[in-house]
């Protein structure tokens, strides 16, 4: 047995045993979350996230063995393994390698809280809170023999639920998986940037893990605290995303922004006076208007500004 | 539990409580109506958000009769705006001459921050992840 899943299988008895693990807090959640994105299952479920009236649904069906994964969801096919991702387009598979990757670790504001025992699909499970600062930020219903979750919660600073994701069937074991990543039709490889960025290192307890090309002049700064994630993709201001014409506004710190809520993430879109950008993620509301408040403001340009960039750069 | 029939709604609304979602998807587990159901339902929701958003005909909706004709200018103004309207002309060939507005590749983006988070651990990488917008 390795280290690390010796280490998963401890913090997974401490879990399921319900010992008090507040004095390796983190490491408790950091253990717990690569553990259970680890376990090899069969299982369908449903996905959704709603914010302040906009929701967004959908079923998938997720399999994972052999440390790959493929999720079939309402858009097709995505299957992940080592570093590529592979999406499913009609017949066709695309993949996108990211070439590196930050380290991964988990902020020291999330701790384990008690957990309670319960059934859920008529197996012994667990429920786990994952505290931030104290208060209950994610709840999980674990599967104890598996530790898979059967249930995520994802609450909002209220205390309300933000996304959750249940599965409905769930089969453990060791599923029957393709041999290997499908035949792609066209892979793109994301490169790091040592540069290219103005965007902060840190944000609201995030940090900028990696910094990527994004093509067409735009760039992709990934922020992670560990539990939850987001990308910000810095555009030329002349750059507009058709998709959210229509999107619902709303007002943060002051600044209108606007939102497209899908069932995992939330993206939004806003212009500042020099470049446009896209921010999406899973991160929860009352986290996201902090991080919002620490990029640049949406606003326009003055016109002679404006005018005078277009003729002199 | 019986069929949970408006419960399935909800719970895609995100309307139900935890321990309502866990006897659903207890129930879910046992019976492929329902399932079907749900899928059918969340596929429904997907292709209505799918859907363009048309502007109504004037005068369809309250509040958006035609509006009235303006009342002419009178002529010193009108001079003036004509004078604006030069400005603002010649204005706009300079803008002109630099590139228009260009679409944005949300599909890309979708794709580059997905297969980034799948890399690591994370509340998304264990939920799952399904779809750009």
């Amino acid at each position: 047995m390795t280290r690390r899943r010796l280490l998963a299988a401890l913090t997974a008895a401490v879990v399921l045993l319900g010992i008090p693990v507040t004095a390796t807090a983190e490491d408790g959640v950091a253990e717990m979350l690569e553990h259970a994105s680890e376990a090899e299952f069969h299982g369908s479920g449903v996905v959704m996230c709603s914010w302040e009236g906009d929701s967004a649904a959908a079923t998938y069906e997720i399999t994972r063995a052999d440390g790959m994964s493929m999720i079939q969801g309402p858009g097709g096919a995505l299957m992940s393994h080592d570093g590529i991702s592979a999406m499913q387009s009609g017949s066709d598979w695309y993949g996108t390698e990211i070439e590196q990757w930050a380290a991964w670790s988990v902020s020291d504001r999330y701790s384990l809280g008690e957990t309670v025992e319960t059934t859920r699909l008529g197996r012994p499970a667990v429920i786990v809170t994952v505290l931030e600062d104290g208060r209950p930020r994610v709840r999980l219903i674990l599967d104890v023999e598996s530790t898979v979750p059967l249930s995520t919660e994802i609450l909002d600073g209220d205390g309300g639920v933000y996304c959750m994701a249940a599965l409905f069937t769930f089969d453990p074991g060791t599923p029957d998986m393709p041999g290997g990543m499908p035949e792609m039709e066209e892979m793109a490889t994301v490169h790091p940037m040592a540069e290219g960025t103005a965007l902060p290192d840190a944000i609201g307890g995030y940090r900028r893990a990696d910094v990527y090309d994004a093509g067409a002049g735009s760039v992709q700064a990934f922020y992670t605290d560990g539990v939850f994630s987001f990308s910000v993709f810095e555009a030329r201001r002349s750059d507009r995303p058709v998709e959210f014409d229509h999107a619902a506004e709303f007002d943060s710190g002051g600044s209108r922004y606007r939102r497209i809520v899908t069932p995992t993430n939330m993206w939004v879109h806003w212009s500042a006076p020099d470049r446009s950008y896209v921010l999406v993620g899973d991160l929860p509301p009352d986290h996201l208007t902090t991080v919002l408040e620490a990029l640049p403001r949406p606003g326009d340009r003055n016109v002679f500004v404006r005018l005078w960039r277009r003729i002199f750069g | 539990m019986t069929h949970p029939g408006d419960l399935l709604s909800a719970l895609l609304d995100g309307e139900l409580t935890p321990e309502e979602i866990g006897a659903v998807s207890e129930h879910l587990d046992m019976c492929a109506a329902c399932r079907a159901e749900l899928e059918a339902t969340a596929a429904a929701r997907t292709a209505l958000r799918s859907l363009p958003v048309l502007d109504p005909p004037p005068g369809l909706l309250p509040g958006t009769a035609p509006v009235p004709r303006r009342r002419m200018l009178r002529p010193v103004w009108g001079w003036v705006a004509a004078g604006a309207a030069a400005l603002a002309l010649s204005m706009g060939l300079v803008l002109g001459t630099a590139a228009g507005p260009a679409p944005m590749n949300l599909d890309g983006f979708s794709e580059q921050h997905t297969a980034r988070i799948l890399v690591q651990p994370g509340v998304q990488a264990v939920r799952a992840v399904v779809e750009a917008p």
